[in-house]
């Protein structure tokens, strides 16, 4: 016993004893689970308690093909909540539950369209959160325990708490990835873990340390390109205190692909592309958003865009290179068919583009 | 940002890692970043001694424990090529075990499978007993009578972020029965999964992280303590198609043992209900339906009652009302507290069965009469304590109500009579006479092999927190049920009645006396309907057997 303390002590001094910290909890609990008695307090307990206070189940748009349902985690007392940028977010339903079963309208405060982050906000006070560490020396190492709190599968519902996970961080490796057909623009550091987050739903949750620090946030679903398997990976924290005290968008990466910034452009509009892959794919419109800019402007599902501005279209990928050079606050007119008819739709970009 | 830090070889990390738990390293990561290191360092450098002596240690019980619980892990197969099969665990030297309704589904017609163990034989398996609505079915193993088992243990107990193993065989890889483990934490508790209809509804399961795949089905959840906590039977499958992705789900054994005494016995098993629906208006979860003729109804329960607590618990919300009922089989008692209006009320039902109308099923007779003989012989041996001669355990106790009435009937040779009469200290309040008939026609039936040949096992209860086996004998005026204790044989309860209200009068032993070698109920609380209760006492007196007439001459 005299050693474990001892060792637990140290852990906090000297990172490269933390691997084993975990160990010795392990230790402990395994003896005492062989006890007869029941052990009242589990060394995890107070990790898993917190965790599950500090990530909320978020609710809001279906959009296509994604959940309309995820994660957050917060940061700040007042109610900020750090999540992945998704469909989710769209429309004016957004919603966070906590764990205690209160339900709070949330608003987007900050959208990172490289890093796929987003900062909510509900209008609440006292609440229990994870500081976010800015040092990127504070990353985890490979074979660190983690812990993930999340609600993949929305398998918790109102007052229950979210799913807890274990597993190890795996290493770190930059992102080369896809959401569905889409490259995601981000390619930076990223945390990998052989806990398996990449769940419907599991995006925006929390990876966290055995010293309860949070590590991580969970990234939305991607494929890797390499191996086009999906990747169990986070955000670090520190790409998400960068993204946290950014005042501006970051400048675009030179990788990012031009049809990226006209998807962007077109989901800030409320416009989807009838895009089931392949190279020939008529600019079909598949959906528009209720209550979003281009419904405003009158586009409607299965209007078949013609010609954006003065270049004329023949496919999704023409519309999001046109788009993609289209500043915030532009004007552009679009020409659509619509059955038998010929239409001259006209849009404005809004001010701040996600 | 970037970080060129060469972890890999600053410090090993691999080997002490290792001696850790089982963690998958994401090797292609770690091949793009090592470079080979001038030398291997030590494996354990920067380690402390005492530490990793701790952590072999643990990784040794944990081996351990493993060790002896897959030793009871069953791979379940068909009785011939068609699908079917999964996991199972051994839960009794006998070879009774448990698995999932699912797993047995396919070949419910023949009830005849096959079962492998650790030792690499594959055992004829038989099944009793299923709850299709739970997903649970008991089978039995038969070639020995020392199968190795696991022990039970108690769900309540678990906390999310534990460690708990799935014992199994996913994908059926276990050509040689060794049953795959697989590692993970409680991700989950009082976790809901719909089911089809009313068919394998998982309320109020756990919620795990360890690996889950088809295959797994059947087999335990098994703490770091080797005790069994749960059967596992779900998981959450997506677009990636049915392999694990680290959401799997398990029946608490809490829920079964609620149903063990029906599944024994070779019964369908039904769900109950309270035939009334709950809604949140606010924060009163309010009764918002009732179903006519329902035991909610029965009992008092009124449209716009505040639902408060069930059993004791607290009920906040739909979720919980709908685990704590999905939980329980028919004709479990259930105690309502609610609030209507301002003042609050305790209500006590019984749930009434929830029809599973797709399935046919029949039980089979020759295991509910081995469970009454398996009862009934327990009763006489754990709780009478009859350290029996056969010819007591064949029937030959018999009980007279008088002793007078006991020297005028001819008492069998091979008979022990005794008679329970009212002492002659009883209390005047009380006199127990007119209660002995009915108690002792009760009594007679576990006592009496030729009395008791028409009793079968019903059900199952639940008396205080025991649970019990159900023995009825049903006339077509008259119900007795004796309540044993389902593991014991105590006797817990007795109640008797008609067809339409079985449970009319109600009697509980209290107190004990230990009386030539048996130690018999003799202080007892018989309760009514009606709302009477006496507390009721009798004496024993033995009775020899007249002496033989002497022969005639010539």
């Amino acid at each position: 016993m005299k050693t474990q303390r001892q060792y637990l002590m140290r852990a906090s001094a000297a990172p490269q004893v933390a691997r084993l910290a975990m160990a010795a909890v392990l230790a402990a609990y395994s003896v005492s689970a062989a006890a007869a008695a029941q052990d009242a307090s589990q060394p995890l307990d107070s990790l898993v308690a917190d965790a599950r206070q500090r990530v909320v189940k978020l609710y809001g748009a279906a959009v296509g093909l994604e959940k309309a349902y995820g994660s957050g985690t917060l940061i700040s007392p007042d109610g900020q909540i750090v999540t992945a940028l998704t469909g989710l977010l769209e429309g004016s339903s957004l919603r966070a539950v906590l764990h205690d079963g209160r339900v709070f309208s949330a608003r987007v405060l900050k959208r990172d369209a490289v890093r796929q982050l987003a900062v909510l906000k509900i209008e609440a006070d006292d609440l229990p959160h994870y500081a976010v560490p800015a040092a990127a020396a504070d990353r985890p190492l490979p074979g660190d325990w983690l812990l993930a709190a999340a609600n993949p599968f929305k398998v918790a519902d109102g007052p229950e708490p979210v799913s807890v996970s274990f597993g190890a961080c795996s290493g770190e490796t930059r992102l080369t990835g896809r959401h569905r057909t889409r490259e995601l623009p981000y390619e930076g550091p990223v945390l990998l873990t052989d806990i398996i987050i990449s769940t419907p739903g599991s995006a925006g949750g929390a990876l966290v340390d055995l010293h309860g620090r949070l590590v991580g946030v969970i990234g939305r679903a991607a494929i890797s390109r390499q191996t086009n398997t999906y990747l169990n990976y986070a955000l670090p924290a520190d790409e998400v205190a960068a993204f946290l005290h950014e005042e501006e968008p970051p400048a675009r990466p030179q990788s990012l692909v031009p049809t990226e910034a006209g998807a962007q452009r077109l989901l800030a509009l409320g416009v989807r592309l009838f895009d089931v892959g392949g190279r020939i794919r008529p600019a079909y419109v598949e959906r528009v958003m209720p209550e979003s800019l281009a419904w405003s402007a009158g586009l409607r599902t299965s209007d078949l865009i013609l010609a954006v501005g003065d270049q004329p279209v023949e496919v999704c990928d023409d519309v999001a290179e046109s788009m993609a050079e289209l500043q915030p606050g532009d004007a552009v007119e679009l020409l659509v068919k619509r059955g038998d008819d010929v239409q001259m739709i006209e849009l404005r970009l809004p001010e701040a583009l996600p | 940002m970037t970080t060129a830090r060469p972890r890999i070889f600053r410090r090993a990390t691999l080997p002490s890692v290792a001696a850790g738990a089982a963690i998958l390293l994401g090797a292609s990561c770690l091949a793009a970043a090592q470079t080979p290191p001038a030398e291997p360092a030590p494996p354990t450098a920067g380690a402390d001694a005492d530490a990793l002596a701790l952590v072999r240690a643990a990784e040794q019980r944990r081996i351990d424990t493993f060790a002896a619980a897959s030793a009871a892990v069953v791979c379940i197969f068909a009785d011939r090529t068609a699908a079917g099969g999964g996991s199972g665990v051994l839960i009794d030297p006998a070879g009774y075990g448990l698995t999932n309704y699912h797993v047995i589904a396919s070949f419910l017609d023949s009830r005849r499978g096959f079962g492998g163990l650790s030792d690499g034989r594959l055992y004829p398996l038989e099944v009793l007993g299923v709850d299709a609505g739970g997903d649970i079915a008991m089978f039995r193993l038969h070639g020995r009578d020392d199968f190795p088992h696991a022990p039970l243990g108690d769900a309540n107990d678990l906390r999310p972020g534990q460690w708990i193993a799935a014992l199994g065989n996913p994908f059926m890889l276990a050509e040689d029965f060794q049953p795959t483990i697989s590692l993970g934490v409680v991700s989950g508790l009082h976790r809901y999964q719909t089911g089809e209809g009313n068919l394998l509804e998982y309320a109020d399961c756990i919620q795990v992280s360890s690996s889950i795949n088809p295959g797994n089905s059947g087999g335990p959840l098994i703490d770091l303590a080797g005790r069994v906590v749960g059967i596992v039977g779900r998981a959450s499958f997506e677009e990636r198609g049915r392999v694990n992705v680290g959401l799997g789900y398990a029946v608490t054994l809490n829920q079964i043992r609620r149903f063990l005494p029906g599944l024994r016995a070779g019964l369908l098993v039904p769900h109950g209900t309270l035939g009334a629906t709950v809604a949140l208006f606010g924060d009163d979860l309010v009764i918002n339906a009732i179903q006519a003729g329902s035991p909610a109804e029965r009992a008092g329960v009124r449209l716009g009652d505040v639902l408060l607590a069930l059993d004791g618990q607290p009920v906040r919300t739909p979720n919980e009302f709908n685990s704590f009922v999905a939980a329980r089989p028919a004709n479990w008692p259930v105690e309502l507290h609610v609030r209507s209006g301002a003042a609050e009320r305790t209500l006590r039902l019984r749930l009434e069965p929830l029809l599973l109308h797709e399935l046919v099923y029949i039980p089979d007779p020759v295991q509910n009469a081995a469970d009454v003989r398996r009862l009934r012989a327990a009763f006489l041996r754990n709780d009478l304590q009859v350290n029996a001669p056969p010819s007591l355990l064949t029937g030959s106790l018999r009980l007279y109500a008088k002793p007078d009435e006991a020297n005028q009937v001819a008492v069998p040779a091979d008979a022990h009579a005794f008679v329970l009469g009212s002492p002659a200290s009883q209390p005047a309040t009380a006199p127990a006479e007119p209660y002995w008939p009915e108690l002792r026609g009760a009594l007679e039936l576990l006592l009496d092999a030729g009395a008791g040949a028409h009793l079968r096992v019903i059900g199952g209860d639940r008396v205080d927190d025991r649970i019990a086996s159900v023995l009825e004998q049903r006339s077509d005026d008259r119900v007795t049920r004796c309540m044993l204790d389902y593991d014991t044989g105590e006797l817990l309860a007795i109640s008797l009645g008609s067809p339409d209200e079985p449970e009319h009068i109600h009697w509980r032993p209290t107190g004990h006396k230990l009386f030539d070698g048996i130690r018999w109920p003799t202080v007892w609380r018989r309760s009514a309907t009606d709302g009477s209760a006496q507390r009721l006492e009798f004496e024993l007196v033995r009775v020899e057997p007249p002496p033989a007439a002497p022969e005639d001459e010539g």
